[in-house]
């Protein structure tokens, strides 16, 4: 009788502990997931627009998707729409989402990265009266837009930074995988170095995987052997073990997508900085003020939706006062970045 | 050869007779209804509008059916795998890796082989069930040659499926002049036949191939002596050895077959629904084979009850979450109390005859 007791207190404390962690769980998400109210005061007379966006990751992941709420919750309070989400989205869920955001009455509907480009083709095709966004995506239709970054612009950028500092002329590149868009980024790069010091000479390593900092890491110290005192380093979580790498060698680098200066101010030149959030906001703010395209829209500079971050210690004013210059030349449309890599390839 | 344990505590979920585990799943997902029904009155929200929107939205209009259906057959599939290889005695814990698998095999015969009528879909089904079969004999052959557990080599099995499968379309399966690591679509002639259309939603033959499975499975548990060899190995190996029964053979067997099955998953996914392989293309529907197994009484049928009401509730969730903002992954907490439920019903019962 007494063990019988016992057993049932130890059974009912368990249950206790998990309902209590269930209900923790479930409630900080849904404090953020109804946080979807009309948000910001645009006037009676303006209709009030429904966004919708469905993540990959959840909204904590502190990347991809993370950046994507960021920008939602950028719209919501600055534009004034009524926003909502669905994270970790499924690949075969995607399509019945989108249905349910669709006939929910959303106005705009974003789907977060590449994976969704058939399901925002399907989907949009059956609603033709509400506009279908992809971010990273490359589809286009009537009510079909993409929203990409422009590429060129930050390689241009960059290689000029490199070539400018570089001792050696070596400069190292090290990225993930060989893909189109990562590879005009780079053949600006080099043709701007060049045109900088024709001396210098650009290599690249892949190392195929954009979390392996270990593997980063040992790619950078490939290339510091091999002469190279500057390099350029996109590789997402990798970029950690290129900076690490270039502490201990005493060369400089220059990140991508965040902002590195804070991991070595001696080390990091700067930083080529995208911004995702910016990137959903600025394109959502256009579709609203000048109206949607079907297109492949590229925010770049201009829009400031990416950017040359923070400079290192080590950088002269000259230097930046420079950048800043060809910065003002490429949105002013004086530069053409075109141009440069269509001659490269 | 130690999974006795396990066995005889999961036999408190076995229901042999067809009343019963049809009847236990829909009880097991009440109660679990109720309790989280609780959960979400103290979010705020009424549980009885977020029901609604469950309830409409995985029933509601025939898209919304139909899409049910669709998560319907894989989740049944799995079910249906993980059922199988437990009525042996063995542990099937790598459906997952096997529909990677199979929709691996399936995609790449489906995208190489050009032939007229239907003729390419049968073959990529075919030879992905005969991959993903073969999948599964490796950890069973291991387990009767070399005795090592099945539910640790299945489990890591699942690795090695899903990452074959993300460097196969990271490589030579990836479509040309793509950044985006996906396969190219798939033919029409290589589709799956459709047998209902509706705006957008295609309900493919993969439905008709879960019930004929199901049923055959049902006829050759309790009307064979195949199935009454199957039975009696997962009962107690030595009297079936002594008995006069190859148990290793039956074990190789059954997980081939439960491999294949799980394999069906995956490529009929591909070929009737998705047309074309991604990286995680289904997340989790190999592990959600042992949910609806368990749900199901570990009987085909109940599997095929089961399998429908979580994929019910798992397309509802959408719906549920964009109206009222209760996240999805509240269906797992639903999911998690049903089980308990029925755990502790069936103990309660056996408690109440061995009383009388």
């Amino acid at each position: 009788m007494l063990r019988s007791a016992k057993k049932l207190t130890i059974f009912l404390v368990i249950i206790m502990v998990i309902i209590t962690m269930v209900l923790s769980m479930t409630s900080c998400k849904s404090k953020m997931q109804t946080s979807t109210g009309l948000g910001g005061n645009t006037g009676s007379k303006e209709k009030v627009y429904k966004v919708a966006i469905l993540l990959p990751g959840s909204v904590n992941d502190g990347g991809w998707s993370a950046s994507a709420y960021e920008g939602l919750v950028k719209i919501e309070k600055e534009l004034g729409c009524k926003t909502a989400f669905t994270e970790n989205v499924k690949k075969n869920d995607q399509v019945q989402i989108m249905r349910e955001y669709a006939k929910k009455g959303f106005d705009i509907i974003i789907g977060h990265g590449f994976e969704f480009s058939d399901a925002l083709k399907q989907v949009s095709q059956e609603y033709p009266n509400i506009k279908f966004v992809g971010i990273g995506t490359m589809v286009t239709g009537p009510n079909l837009a993409s929203l990409q970054f422009k590429y060129g612009e930050l390689g241009y950028l960059t290689g000029f930074i490199a070539a400018k500092s570089t001792h050696t002329n070596k400069i190292g590149i090290i990225t993930a995988t060989k893909d189109p868009t990562g590879q005009i980024e780079f053949d600006t790069l080099e043709a701007i170095a060049k045109q900088v010091n024709p001396n210098v000479a650009v290599a690249i390593s892949y190392t195929g995987s954009w979390e392996d900092i270990y593997k980063a890491k040992e790619a950078a110290i490939a290339q510091i052997g091999n002469g190279a005192d500057v390099i350029i380093t996109n590789n997402d979580a990798g970029n950690l073990g290129v900076i690490q790498a270039a502490k201990e060698k005493g060369v400089f680098v220059i990140g991508w997508t965040g902002d590195y200066y804070k991991h070595a101010p001696d080390n990091v030149l700067t930083s080529a900085v995208q911004k995702v959030s910016l990137l959903i906001f600025e394109g959502v703010k256009g579709f609203l003020e000048k109206g949607f395209e079907g297109k492949v829209y590229q925010l770049g500079l201009k829009e400031g939706v990416q950017y040359i971050g923070e400079y290192g210690n080590t950088v002269l004013q000259e230097l930046k006062d420079e950048v800043k210059k060809i910065t003002k030349d490429i949105i002013e449309g004086k530069i053409n970045i075109e141009e440069i890599y269509k001659v490269k390839k | 050869m130690s999974n006795r344990k396990l066995i005889s505590f999961l036999r408190i979920f076995e229901k042999d007779s067809v009343i019963e585990s049809v009847i236990t799943p829909i009880i097991g997902l009440i109660v679990g209804l109720l309790i989280v029904a609780i959960i979400i009155l103290l979010q705020g929200v009424n549980p009885i509008t977020a029901y609604q929107e469950l309830i409409f939205g995985a029933i509601g209009t025939k898209i919304n059916l139909f899409s049910t259906l669709l998560k319907f057959i894989p989740l049944s599939f799995t079910g249906l795998a993980v059922t199988l290889a437990y009525r042996a005695g063995v542990f099937n814990i790598g459906a997952e890796g096997q529909l990677y698998i199979g929709a691996l095999v399936a995609t790449w015969v489906a995208i190489k082989v050009n032939l007229p009528f239907y003729l390419p879909s049968l073959l990529a089904l075919i030879s992905g069930t005969i991959v993903g079969g073969f999948f599964a004999f490796i950890p069973a052959y291991l387990k009767v040659e070399k005795g090592i557990n099945e539910v640790l080599t299945t489990i890591l099995m699942n690795y090695v499926g899903i990452n074959i499968m993300g460097f196969s379309v990271n490589s030579f399966l990836m479509e040309k002049g793509q950044t985006a690591p996906q396969s190219p679509l798939i033919e029409r002639s290589a589709h799956l036949p459709i047998i209902a259309k509706l705006e957008g939603v295609h309900l493919h033959i993969g439905i008709v191939l879960v019930f004929v499975i199901a049923f055959l499975m049902h006829d050759i548990f309790w009307n064979t002596t195949w199935g009454f060899e199957i039975r009696s190995v997962s009962i107690n190996i030595e009297a079936s050895k002594y008995g006069g029964i190859n148990v290793k053979k039956v074990i190789m067997i059954v997980m081939f077959v439960s491999g294949a099955i799980a394999s069906l998953a995956g490529s009929t996914e591909v070929l009737g629904v998705q047309h074309r392989l991604m990286e995680n293309f289904m997340i989790g529907y190999g592990y959600d084979g042992i949910t609806v197994a368990l749900l199901g009484g570990l009987n085909p049928l109940g599997v095929l009850v089961a399998a429908f009401f979580l994929g019910a509730l798992r397309n509802g969730a959408y719906s549920m979450q964009i109206a009222t903002g209760i996240p999805i992954s509240i269906i797992y907490v639903v999911q998690a109390f049903a089980i308990l439920s029925i755990i502790s019903a069936s103990a309660l019962y056996k408690k109440f005859l061995a009383e009388n």
